[in-house]
């Protein structure tokens, strides 16, 4: 080993430089995917700044104005008849949409890694073409899950700030209604989801491996990706303690209250029900004991990609 | 010239891709010096992919080893270029950003040659740089292949059928430029084929590779008087000779032999082509395999060497 100790720094130099190329290399072959991924983080920013700034954002805290307050409406007291209320309607909806896009997020990616970041490559042979040149096939693993992982981070990440800061928003200005279940919903969001979009990232090269076939790579990291988000999903708040005091204030983001009480008396929901509810202190420790958990898996599924690869070629 | 490694050196080297499926290589020995040209050669299916994809370091071997210019194959990775017999190429990648990628992968190892991969691209009227790989034809993609293989600057040369789809121009002109990198660089060529013609002119060594086991092994020159072709009516005397194949032709019949130095008796004898030797040992599986002794393994030598002393003795 006399040679490596002999000449640390040109060794990290060297190594440096390496790895900007092996970025050049990555970024080019899954440039498309990339130009995709940058339009989606941009539209999607575009599309939360124009629900909080466009006419559903600025109709819908007209509407609620003054809501709940002495000589006006409560605030879940919508007219169903004539067209006042529809800008808060279309805020739902819009904002249920961004919601819906930011959840399913992970299996697309899945899909994506398992089929176009691995599979393919393994199945057309361009992969051994890059593992012949002068790169190793861990190193090039390394590479093709360090920049995408970079990618996927940031750009999840900036979604991710942006639709909780809408969410409290939003709920700053009564526009959020929270149930027994729907609590649990804004439970969702959050580093978490980001950990989601990694084990997708994981699950997809780990399955890009195990078929070294592109469609059934695709489909089965999606799948298997959707469906542990699926099985985590009911567990993420039921391990935790419920408050017994739901007044206004204490819910996730503080909004907890108000739906409860018109759950009760339009639906006989029973008590507990409506005492089940998760105060808004619970938001991180929840947040962050599923990101861990997630990542963790993620980091398994990467081990056993690396277990496979090693196993294969010399 | 037992100081230098072998360009390739395989002892018992066996490769089976299921438990449940036949090898594809079994037991092999062999061993090709530095600086050959070397033809690998077998019918369909014999095992020349798979021998070459467990030297460029792709494959991990079931039994033995492989060794690459002294080192394992994966210490080999930056001095071995491959070429595998689909050619694989990012489609979407231009011309010149596939070179670009083999610079930017190969460039940690120093070696690098960008004129190189430049003149067997686009030189000679070769290929446009920006055009998309997608939309080149086979031979087109297999020039690409092979620039990306000459700007690597290899010390060994490692080529699954490189001529197969190129025009007779086009493989003039490759073969030329991998004589010529054999000559000036003393780089190593192994090439795959199962059409000797192709490669008969350009080789100086041969691998004869049938049913997943080495048949011949040597410099061609060698192989080839070792072998006779003998037409007559007498009968062969098979203690003298070694009979790989013999066939009726008119009222007598023609015999490939390997004889062992003595005369042959009333036959004919003449000095068989290349093409009638390999086809003799792929109709005779059951022949003795033939290494002449640069082709075989220094470990295997000396083994054969103590065994004779100790007949001798």
């Amino acid at each position: 080993m006399s040679s490596t100790t002999t000449r640390p720094g040109t060794d990290a130099s060297g190594r440096s430089a390496t790895d900007r190329r092996g970025l050049w290399a990555v970024l080019r072959v899954h440039r498309s995917a990339m130009w995709i991924w940058i339009a989606f983080v941009v539209i999607g920013t575009v599309a939360m700044l124009w629900l909080r700034y466009g006419p559903y954002g600025t109709g819908a805290v007209e509407f609620q104005e003054n809501c709940g307050t002495r000589g006006f409406r409560g605030c879940d007291e919508l007219p169903l008849d004539g067209s006042e209320a529809d800008p808060l309607f279309d805020f739902w909806f819009t904002f249920d949409y961004v919601a819906t896009a930011l959840r399913n997020l992970a299996p697309i990616v899945a899909g994506w890694a398992g089929g176009a970041l691995i599979a393919r490559e393994l199945e057309n042979g361009t992969a051994e073409l890059a593992w012949t040149q002068a790169i190793t096939p861990t190193r090039w693993l390394m590479e093709k899950l360090a920049v995408p992982t970079v990618f996927l981070t940031v750009g999840a990440g900036i979604l991710i700030l942006h639709f909780r800061t809408l969410l409290h928003w939003a709920d700053a200005h009564d526009m959020l209604t929270a149930g027994y279940e729907i609590q649990d919903y804004y439970f969702t969001y959050g580093p978490s989801t980001v950990a989601y979009v990694l084990l997708g990232l994981a699950v997809g090269v780990l399955a890009g491996f195990l078929t070294r076939s592109m469609l059934p790579a695709l489909a089965i990291a999606g799948l298997v990706t959707w469906t542990v988000s699926w099985i985590l999903n009911p567990w993420r708040t039921q391990i935790w303690p419920v408050v017994t005091r739901t007044h206004k204030g204490e819910g996730p983001f503080g909004f907890a209250a108000l739906r409860c009480q018109w759950d009760q008396s339009d639906h006989k929901y029973s008590v507990d029900a409506c005492l089940g509810a998760k105060p808004a202190s619970l938001y991180w420790p929840v947040q962050l004991v599923e990101t861990g958990f997630v990542l963790l898996l993620a980091a398994l599924a990467v081990a056993a990609a690396y277990w496979l690869l090693r196993r294969r070629t010399p | 010239m037992s100081d230098t490694a072998a360009a390739l050196e395989a002892t018992g080297l066996g490769m089976s891709y299921s438990r449940r499926r036949a090898a594809v290589l079994e037991d092999c020995f062999f061993r090709l010096p530095q600086g050959r040209i070397c033809a690998l050669v077998g019918p369909n299916g014999a095992g020349k992919s798979t021998l070459l994809r467990l030297a460029a370091g792709l494959l991990r071997p079931t039994s033995g080893e492989v060794t690459v210019l002294g080192r394992t194959p994966a210490q080999a990775r930056e001095r071995v270029a491959y070429v595998a017999q689909s050619k694989p190429l990012h489609p979407h990648l231009s011309v010149a950003d596939t070179l670009r990628y083999g610079a930017v992968l190969n460039r940690a190892a120093g070696r690098w040659d960008q004129q190189a991969a430049e003149r067997i691209a686009y030189g000679d009227e070769g290929l446009d740089p920006a055009a998309k790989i997608r939309t080149l034809s086979g031979g087109q993609r297999t020039r690409v292949a092979l620039a990306l293989a000459f700007g690597k600057r290899a010390e060994l040369m490692l080529l699954d059928e490189p001529m197969a789809d190129l025009d007779p121009l086009a493989r003039r002109q490759l073969t030329g430029a991998l004589m010529s990198a054999a000559t000036e660089q003393g780089t190593t060529i192994v090439m795959s084929s199962h059409v000797i013609a192709e490669l008969e002119s350009s080789c100086d060594f041969l691998f004869l590779v049938a049913g997943g086991r080495l048949r011949l092994g040597g410099e061609i020159e060698e192989v080839m008087s070792a072998h006779t072709l003998l037409t007559g009516t007498a009968a062969l005397d098979t203690s003298q000779q070694t009979v790989i194949e013999q066939r009726p032709v008119g009222r007598g019949s023609t015999a490939l032999v390997r004889s062992h130095g003595e005369p042959v008796g009333e036959w004919l004898a003449e000095r068989p082509t290349v093409e009638e030797v390999l086809l003799a040992h792929l109709a005779n599986t059951e022949a003795p395999p033939l290494l002449t002794e640069d082709a075989t393994p220094e470990s295997v030598q000396s083994a054969q060497r103590t065994r004779s002393q100790e007949n001798a003795a």
